[in-house]
């Protein structure tokens, strides 16, 4: 509690502007199932034959995993951030909006809809002025439930760069920071509190029948008016808040926006590149960091909604651009490959690397490790089918992953998991899983003291991670190149895993981790 | 006013007729009643003149017009419509239930007020009580009597009603018998109405039609029903009648009241 406490201190102003893009991912996402749901709930109710199809339509929409679903939309819009966002709330807002329009039109007394049609009401008349206002209740009850889950749902748009609590949330898992998952995950819990009971308010005070005393307008009125007092309170100071901050010092010189994956290594370098080019240049930078992964950073960067990330040159070229190293190369050989083929299919540049190599490696408890006798991945073989293997969902399906590691290897694991990042390291050295696939530089080997079992095979091509940079960013900011390279070979192994160290074990924040260390190297430059 | 003619419906393939071969006349400003039990065709045969049915074969003709060429929900509003099942619309009040055909026919607000007020009077609800309540705040006689007022708003010259009084309690029922007969005295209006009780469609009835598996078996004042019946089976539902007047006296005693009048 005192943790949420803290963060929320120091973090306010930020918690209202999340605030207000969560309300307005659900609100418009809310209001677009509206539109698009009461039309394919009335179709199917004049439709019998519809019906089936296009409830069980919108029903597998539901069933679809909300990362899954981002990802789809990324994929279909071709870009990140609040569009794909919008839309895959909208799909997921449209099952109760659906069904709750077809069970309240149908719900309507026989006897109600036969004296409409004996009275001589055409069936758009029956619809609009006695189907849709009897329906109007469980109506309302749909579009409580499509916000109240729109509240939840909308807590993963983060991970495509849309915004909102999620934020907080991710960036709280990245960092296994308890405050700052909080931070997102209360107030998305109130938001979702007073959604409810905002909408329940309306819904109450505009229901006539309860309110035979009051006749007037006025009266109702003010009723709604007290009904959606809450909401009202929570839009405004946000409101002005973001008006506040986009008019705000930041409209000096160009602007660069840089986004990182959703892992600790990854936001001490967006920070890192972020301060470096704030000193160097007189560019601001939009932080767009926690993003779901690889592939969601590389198409906001081809995309052009981003400028910069972090990448390492072996997942380039496996995941990006499905290639696999040859048995020799080392190092220099795979960034002269992803060097030339980004700057032609892409139009990015590497700049140069920072000086460390993530590359994958295998873990295991030290005294599990001592007392079987392994110091390589080979040891392992004999062994492993009696084994548990931990390792991210990720690694799971890449090339460069388990699947190429078991044919390269030549043995599997007796159990597979797939595992956070966030808790990899603690699972291993808990003995929940026998051996992990981590990340070399992570910081967390270090505090959980873990052995590092050799790749005595070579399978792991290099990781050595360098800024990407789109080239036209490069060309209308003279500055940003230079700005960058600064950081070059600034960051070998022991020096990243002790940042990601300190980032993880919280002592700090991770902008005031990297401001210590740009300030210790004298990287904010003259 | 009403003509059907060599009318027969059937609702499914192969299943038998709901009507079979019915020609059937009703005269301006007068009332038949349909009797029959369940499954005679006497509903059908009542839906088929505002169209909420459409005859397999014959023709329906309203006043002269072949109501197959004329627009189904101009027919309506055009025809008052009365039913069992009332179905007043919940949402809106006594008043606005009045007003809803003459809403659909394009009335201004004054005139559908003024209406209103009228027609809640003459089914005996004075308006100032009663025009600003909902549905569920009515008793069963009370919302079939709004039931009624509705299907008067627009001031058809026929009015369909389909068993009006079959929900209500034995009590409830006689006393709105009773206002429908001094009511249709008042307005002159030509009425069907669908009854599976002798004594209602004898009381309310000019004449009456007696259906039977979705055949016509024969049309008369009651008293033409009763001397001269012209099938057995109206024979046997007039003879039942009498059996219900000697057990009444039965049970009764001597001095139990004779029927009178034409029944």
């Amino acid at each position: 509690m005192s943790a949420l406490v803290e963060a929320f201190a120091t973090r306010a102003p930020e918690v209202w502007l999340r605030t207000l893009e969560h309300l307005m991912l659900t609100g418009i996402s809310t209001v677009a199932a509206v539109l698009v749901g009461v039309p394919v709930g009335v179709l199917a109710f004049f439709r019998p034959r519809l019906r089936s199809a296009l409830l069980s339509g919108v029903g597998i929409l539901q069933t679809v995993p909300s990362l899954a679903m981002l990802a789809l939309l990324l994929v279909a819009f071709g870009r990140i951030g609040v569009a794909p966002a919008l839309a895959a709330l909208t799909l997921y807002a449209l099952l109760p909006v659906v069904r709750n329009t077809l069970v309240g039109l149908e719900g309507v007394d026989d006897d109600v809809g036969a004296a409409a049609r004996g009275l001589g009401m055409t069936p758009s008349q029956e619809l609009l002025r006695v189907r849709l206002p009897l329906a109007l209740p469980v109506l309302a009850a749909g579009v409580r439930t499509a916000a109240v889950i729109g509240v939840g749902i909308a807590t993963l748009s983060a991970f495509i760069g849309a915004g909102g609590l999620g934020q907080f949330i991710n960036r709280g898992l990245a960092l296994s920071d308890t405050g700052l998952i909080l931070l997102g995950a209360v107030p998305a819990g109130i938001l979702a509190l007073i959604v409810d009971g905002s909408i329940a308010g309306v819904e109450w005070a505009a229901d006539a029948r309860r309110h035979r005393d009051a006749r007037t307008a006025g009266r109702r009125l003010l009723r709604m008016a007290v009904a959606t007092a809450p909401l009202v309170l929570l839009v405004v100071p946000s409101v002005l808040l973001a008006l506040g901050s986009r008019g705000g010092p930041t409209s000096g010189g160009g602007r660069v926006t840089i986004c990182t994956k959703n892992f600790t290594e990854q936001l001490v370098l967006g920070e890192l590149m972020a301060q470096v080019i704030e000193a160097r240049t007189d560019l601001s930078v939009d932080r767009r960091f926690n993003m779901g992964g690889t592939v969601i950073c590389h198409r906001a960067l081809v995309a052009g909604e981003v400028d910069v990330y972090p990448e390492y040159t072996g997942t380039a070229l496996t995941a990006i651009l499905g290639m696999e190293p040859g048995p020799d190369d080392g190092p220099d050989q795979v960034m002269q490959e992803v060097r030339t083929r980004y700057a032609r299919d892409f139009d990015v540049r590497w700049l140069e690397p920072f000086g460390f190599d993530n590359t994958y490696v295998l873990l295991a408890d030290p005294d599990v490790a001592d007392s079987l006798d392994w110091s390589r991945a080979s040891d392992l073989a004999d062994a492993a089918s009696g084994l548990s293997v931990g390792f991210t969902s990720e690694f799971a399906e890449r090339a460069d992953g388990y699947p190429g590691f078991v044919e390269h290897y030549g043995f599997s694991f007796g159990a597979e998991r797939d595992l956070d990042p966030g808790i990899l390291y603690q699972a291993v050295a808990g003995g929940e899983v026998d051996v992990v696939f981590g990340f070399a530089t992570d910081g967390r080997i270090d505090s959980y003291g873990l052995e590092v079992l050799a790749d005595d095979r070579a399978f792991f091509p290099p990781y050595e991670a360098a800024p990407l940079a789109r080239m036209d960013a490069l060309e209308a900011n003279p500055g940003l190149g230079p700005a960058l390279s600064a950081l070059a070979g600034e960051l070998p192994d022991s020096t990243m895993r002790r940042l990601n160290r300190e980032a993880d074990e919280g002592t700090g924040n991770v902008a005031e981790i990297v401001r210590r260390f740009v300030e210790e190297r004298g990287l904010g430059g003259s | 006013m009403i003509d059907l003619l060599k009318i027969s419906k059937i609702y499914t393939s192969g299943s038998p007729p709901a009507l079979d071969d019915v020609t059937l006349s009703v005269e301006e400003g007068e009332t038949l009643a349909l009797l029959g039990s369940s499954g005679s065709g006497k509903t059908t045969a009542l839906k088929l003149v505002n169209r909420l049915e459409d005859p397999t074969s014959g023709t329906v003709r309203v006043a002269g017009r072949d109501v197959s060429g004329v627009d189904v929900h101009e027919l309506r509003r055009s025809i008052g419509y009365v039913f069992q099942g009332v179905g007043l619309f919940p949402h809106l009040t006594v008043g606005e239930n009045v007003g809803v055909v003459p809403r659909l026919q394009g009335w201004d607000a004054t005139r559908i007020r003024a209406r209103a007020t009228e027609l809640l009077d003459l089914v005996g609800l004075p308006a100032d009580r009663f025009r600003d309540r909902y549905p569920d705040q009515l008793s069963g006689g009370q919302a079939q009597r709004v039931g009624v007022a509705r299907a008067l708003a627009a001031d058809p010259e026929i009015l369909l009603m389909d068993e009006p009084f079959g929900a209500l309690d034995a009590v409830t029922r006689v006393r709105l018998q009773d206002e429908l007969v001094d009511l249709k005295a008042r307005l002159g209006r030509t009425i069907v109405f669908v009854t599976h009780d002798l004594v209602e469609a004898l009381k309310l009835g000019d004449r009456v039609a007696i259906l039977h598996r979705g055949e016509l078996h024969q049309v008369g004042t009651g008293r033409e029903l009763y001397r001269n019946p012209e099938t057995p089976f109206v024979r046997d539902l007039l003879s039942q009648l009498e059996s219900q007047m000697r057990e009444a006296e039965r049970l009764l005693g001597a001095d139990a009241p004779a029927p009178g009048g034409d029944a």
